[in-house]
């Protein structure tokens, strides 16, 4: 079994080996990269360099091969992407390494994204890149988790969760601005002019009009932090006192991955806000993070 | 005084790329053809050194690599041009993109092509083209297994 969890404590196994010409002929033989600086220390001397160069795809090849070995029977590269950013020559010792970077489940698997590298002379870094593996969930993964698939379901994700209507009141964008600001209208002087971030302010979620995912309060683990991961706003125009905006709330994402905090449950909501006439005024997201120990069951939340 | 400006490092564009070469991207190479049998698996396996003594039987696990290990090279062996107009052509990278595992014995059809070609200037002020091939895979009845890309970068010795 594989949990998301030792995923990331399976450590990659790392590779140290001294590449010789003929480790290189016979990788030219097989993928027909023979240019001769690869295979021929003449030719590399006349190139410049002291002995023949290590083929880049080999050391990739290489890479490949570890990543393949360390997911083993449950896991599948899917994706290796490298940067040659020096030469290496024969002779030398080259380390071949990575670390997990981060991890996230989806419905049936889980995912790691690795960072790898191979160092060269000096332990310089010659080769970096990313790749990303998938490992086949088994039934008691969901137990060492979070309960992403159930909170899917609570938030109806990729469907209209709820439609809210709210009218735009100047004493409301003026506490609005009072609240941000700490300016205080003048009695008389209300604000006519809305704030872009006033668009946060008509999202029910926020204004606790709108709560799918209240199981979270009631996980067995301590919630050990939380908050806004992003808020973006494309507007059309902007809102003004004594428009009549209806909001339509989507969830369009929830994942988890590890972070410093914990185990990060992400939700991405999407508002899109449209006028009396029906015209899009602005479409928000935000991304709202809630980390979560899973090490340790909060006695209070399982009523012991 | 005359005054070179510069792109910042890192600005890849198609500013200095000469036209003709512009022209080659979208261009396709021939269709090639291979199969994984034994003997190719074997050869790949045993060319890429294992961290893991505990994989026994390495070539049970079949990467893109046994199908393409290098797509700048199946790309000019497929007849498609690299790029060569400064003074040293070489290879900046590879990645390999699988989509479902492969099996011993599958015939599988190759398509490469220039994806694109783009440059930038080196921090230096050397001039750097940079051409990104791919090489599709396809197996029977036109599915598509994986892909493969590649880039070559195509560099001045001393900045003119």
């Amino acid at each position: 079994m594989t949990s998301t969890g030792s995923v990331a404590a399976r450590g990659l196994p790392g590779l140290r080996t001294r590449v010789t010409t003929a480790d290189l002929t016979r990788w030219a033989a097989v993928a027909g990269h023979d240019t001769a600086f690869h295979v021929d220390d003449e030719a590399a001397r006349e190139m410049g360099f002291e002995r023949s160069v290590v083929h880049g795809s080999w050391k990739a090849a290489v890479l490949l091969r570890m990543l393949g070995d360390w997911a083993g029977e449950d896991g599948v590269v899917e994706r290796l992407s490298c940067q040659y950013r020096r030469p290496d020559l024969t002779e030398q010792e080259l380390s071949f390494g990575g670390e997990v970077v981060s991890t996230r489940r989806e419905a049936d698997a889980q995912l790691a994204e690795v960072r790898v590298w191979v160092t060269g002379a000096e332990d310089e870094v010659s080769l970096q890149g990313d790749a990303l593996v998938r490992f086949a969930a088994s039934p008691g993964d969901e137990t060492s988790g979070l309960p992403v698939a159930e909170v899917r379901r609570a938030v109806r994700l990729g469907e209209v969760a709820g439609r809210f209507t709210y009218r735009v009141e100047a004493n409301d964008v003026d506490r609005f601005v009072e609240a941000v600001t700490g300016v205080r209208a003048l009695p008389g002087q209300a604000t006519l002019r809305v704030p872009p971030t006033f668009f946060a302010a008509l999202d029910p979620v926020e204004r606790r009009d709108l709560d799918l995912d209240d199981l979270l309060q009631h996980l067995p683990h301590p919630m050990v932090g939380g908050g806004n991961a992003f808020n973006e706003v494309d507007y059309e125009r902007p809102i003004r006192v004594g428009d009549v905006i209806t909001v339509a709330t989507t969830y369009t994402d929830v994942f988890e991955k590890d972070g410093r905090a914990g185990r990060l449950l992400f939700r991405i909501r999407e508002n899109e806000l449209r006028d009396e006439t029906g015209a899009l005024v602005a479409t928000s997201r935000c991304g709202h993070v809630l980390a979560f120990d899973l090490t340790s069951v909060d006695d209070e939340r399982v009523g012991r | 005084m005359k005054t070179t400006v510069i792109a910042p490092v890192e600005e890849w564009s198609t500013a200095e790329v000469p036209p003709d070469a512009l022209r080659l991207v979208g261009s396709l190479g021939e269709i090639g053809q291979i199969i994984l049998d034994d003997e190719r698996v074997a050869a790949f396996a045993a060319v890429s050194p294992s961290a893991s003594a505990a994989v026994t039987s390495p070539g049970d696990r079949i990467s893109l690599v046994a199908c393409c290990p290098d797509p700048i090279v199946t790309a000019c062996a497929l007849g498609l041009p690299r790029l060569r107009y400064l003074d040293r052509a070489i290879d900046g990278g590879t990645e390999w993109v699988q989509f479902r595992p492969l099996a011993r014995g599958e015939r599988l059809d190759l398509v490469p092509r220039i994806v694109g070609v783009d440059g930038r200037r080196t921090s230096e002020g050397r001039l750097m083209l940079r051409t990104v091939v791919e090489v599709r895979v396809y197996a029977a009845a036109g599915e598509e297994v994986g892909v493969v890309r590649g880039a070559s970068l195509d560099i001045e010795e001393r900045a003119l």
